[in-house]
């Protein structure tokens, strides 16, 4: 038995619990919160691999001790408990994930004197959630996870303390009732038709010709989990309320959300791609919504005023580029798909929180009423330039070399149309990062910016330095995780 | 003095009307950059289809084409359709659920 394995969710459970329950003391707090974050990502990287059955249900023990009439059926075969399953893809997720919160905690404690127990509850139960999200074999499992993971970003939004959060926090809250039942109905319609949640259980149901593949309750289940799964990552229709809730966060907090999304939409995709892959047009329509928000976000991005606004857009419209590696349906596009979901997990929470520095010095996000900040901090500003080639694609950085996975990828499987939108969209994305770091770094000051706090963070230059280095080593390095990629990838397909 | 208080009253009143206006280079550009990616997107979208069927594929370029031609600037409407209003989120959402629902159950029934 792995005890490390549930250890990923109890622990930050528990951290998130503790936190809550010493509040007023910010010296507690801080001190159990930076060693649980840092807890996170070391226990990802020594857990070994394998799989955790929950109340000790091994489908190989169960199955000898079943009454005869009930051996070799298809009941014999399912899982009766949760399952865990915990293979490096998901250390590699659940490791970036624990460093991003570790340099988003980092950088709350270092802008912000008292600290908040319930904002760091919902950090903590946050990333329980999208670990236990990432680890469950379980649709339903991970639908409750998910609906938790829901919440607490609502939470973080709320606890945020900015300007029109709680509109859009409770904007959020409506669209996810409509957005979450519909996913769990969808899983519904599974469990009816199939008698188990469990994901190996349904697709060997399938395959083995168990069930009939095409009856209307599992082509209706899988239209309803495909909205769920919209709605998990925030791709249209959902983009522009998923773009404002990160608008809407501290800077720090919008880091965790956007990789809170990543893991929902990594985790669902591939369940979905799991169960529904010989659905005829599958992986159209997951081209169809790729597109959409490649090119509808990516557009908005490139009209924002709002950096903030516009980093969250941008966001956004990273996550049409893994959904297109999805949509292709190959080995090298999935690989690609995986690689582009680490890359921007990273990458988002750099410019997050890079640009976030510049909130924090000014208490404004309107780039028409910034100018000039390089000569605060040149070091910064350079950062942040960075992390933004990195998300636009430009060499030696990790977003280059994902983007370039995904347009060979499109190349190969024939898609020459996509492969141009993605290189193109990669530009238009490029040119807004460049323009808002031209308005808000290198135009001249205006006469009434006013500056909230003269200096920034040492913690937050180290929190943005680490990301970038990060950012550097995968890109020059990338067979550190496509190893891995590649041929779990290819166990998929 | 007369002249030269309503040449200063002129010159006031039209820097007022031009701050009211938010409209700057980088605004023009942001936008023109969205309009071309809209169009570019929407062509090549629908050359997708050719993996489906070649003459859609045509057809369904052509619309675009004329249907972008005579309704440009698409930016400024997709921009406004794009707002935090609640109203329209919720309409563009159960809209795609009803989209998605329809076109899978049923659409598969031909397949």
């Amino acid at each position: 038995m792995n005890y490390l394995i549930p250890l990923m969710v109890v622990i930050p459970i528990l951290a998130a619990l503790i936190v809550n329950i010493f509040g007023g003391k910010d010296k507690t707090v801080k001190a159990i919160s930076i060693v649980v974050a840092i807890a996170i990502p070391v226990i990802a990287i020594i857990a070994a691999v394998g799989i955790q059955y929950f109340g000790g249900h091994d489908p190989a023990l169960l199955a000898s001790s079943l009454p005869s009439n009930l051996m070799g059926t298809l009941v014999a075969s399912y899982n009766t408990g949760i399952v865990y399953v915990f293979e490096n893809i998901e250390r590699i997720f659940i490791f970036l994930m624990g460093i991003v919160a570790f340099l988003a905690v980092l950088t709350y404690f270092a802008e912000k004197k008292e600290v908040s127990g319930p904002y760091l509850y919902l950090i903590f139960m946050g990333i329980a959630s999208v670990t236990a999200l990432m680890l469950s074999n379980d649709i339903f499992n991970m639908y409750v996870f998910f609906e938790i993971t829901a919440l607490t970003q609502v939470g973080i939004i709320i606890a945020s303390s900015t300007e029109d959060n709680y509109e859009i926090a409770l904007k959020y809250l409506i669209l996810g009732a409509i957005g979450g039942p519909i996913l769990l109905l969808g899983i519904g319609f599974i469990l009816g038709t199939i008698g188990s949640v469990n994901i190996n259980d349904i697709v060997f149901a399938i395959s083995n010709n168990y069930v009939n593949p095409y009856a209307p309750s599992l082509v209706i289940g899988f239209a309803l989990i495909l909205f769920g799964w919209l709605y998990s990552a925030g791709l249209p229709p959902f983009h522009t309320i998923k773009s404002a809730v990160y608008s809407k966060a501290r800077p720090n907090g919008s880091a965790i959300l956007q990789g809170f999304s990543v893991l929902c939409m990594l985790a669902f995709g591939i369940a979905m791609y799991k169960i529904f892959a010989y659905v005829p047009y599958f992986n159209t329509a997951i081209i169809v919504f790729a597109i959409l928000a490649m090119a509808l976000s990516i557009a908005m991005s490139a009209m924002e005023v709002d950096f903030r606004r516009m980093i969250a857009f941008l966001a956004v419209g990273e996550l049409g580029f893994i959904a297109l590696g999805f949509g292709i349906g190959t080995q090298y596009s999935i690989a690609a798909a995986l690689f582009q979901a680490a890359n921007e997990i990273v990458i988002t929470a750099l410019l997050f929180i890079g640009f976030g520095t510049v909130y924090y010095l000014t208490k404004t996000s309107d780039t028409r009423k910034l100018g000039g900040l390089i000569a605060v901090d040149s070091k910064m500003a350079i950062m942040v330039l960075l992390g933004g080639f990195a998300l636009a694609g430009v060499p030696p950085f990790n977003g280059f070399q994902s983007k370039l996975m995904l347009v060979q990828a499109a190349l190969d499987a024939g898609y020459t149309e996509l492969a141009i939108l993605a290189i193109i969209v990669s530009v238009v994305i490029f040119f807004t990062f460049v323009k808002a770091f031209h308005t808000v770094y290198l135009q001249p000051k205006p006469k009434d910016l006013k500056f909230a706090h003269e200096k920034i963070p040492k913690a937050t230059v180290f929190s943005v330095a680490v990301l970038l280095i990060i950012c550097l080593a995968l890109g020059i390095f990338p067979n550190i995780v496509t190893d891995v990629f590649i041929p779990f990838a290819g166990g998929l397909i | 003095m007369a002249l030269y208080q309503k040449f200063l009253d002129s010159i006031k009143g039209l820097k007022s009307s031009l701050s009211k206006d938010p409209t700057t280079m980088d605004n023009v550009s942001g936008a023109i950059a969205a309009e071309f990616l809209i169009f570019v997107s929407l062509i090549l979208a629908a050359l997708v289809l050719r993996h489906v069927s070649v003459v859609a594929s045509i057809v369904v370029v052509l619309l675009v084409a004329v249907l972008f031609f005579t309704n440009m600037p698409l930016a400024g409407k997709i921009k406004s359709e794009q707002s935090d209003s609640l109203e329209k989120m919720t309409f563009y959402v159960v809209i795609v659920l009803g989209i998605l629902v329809a076109v899978i159950y049923w659409g598969l029934r031909y397949v």
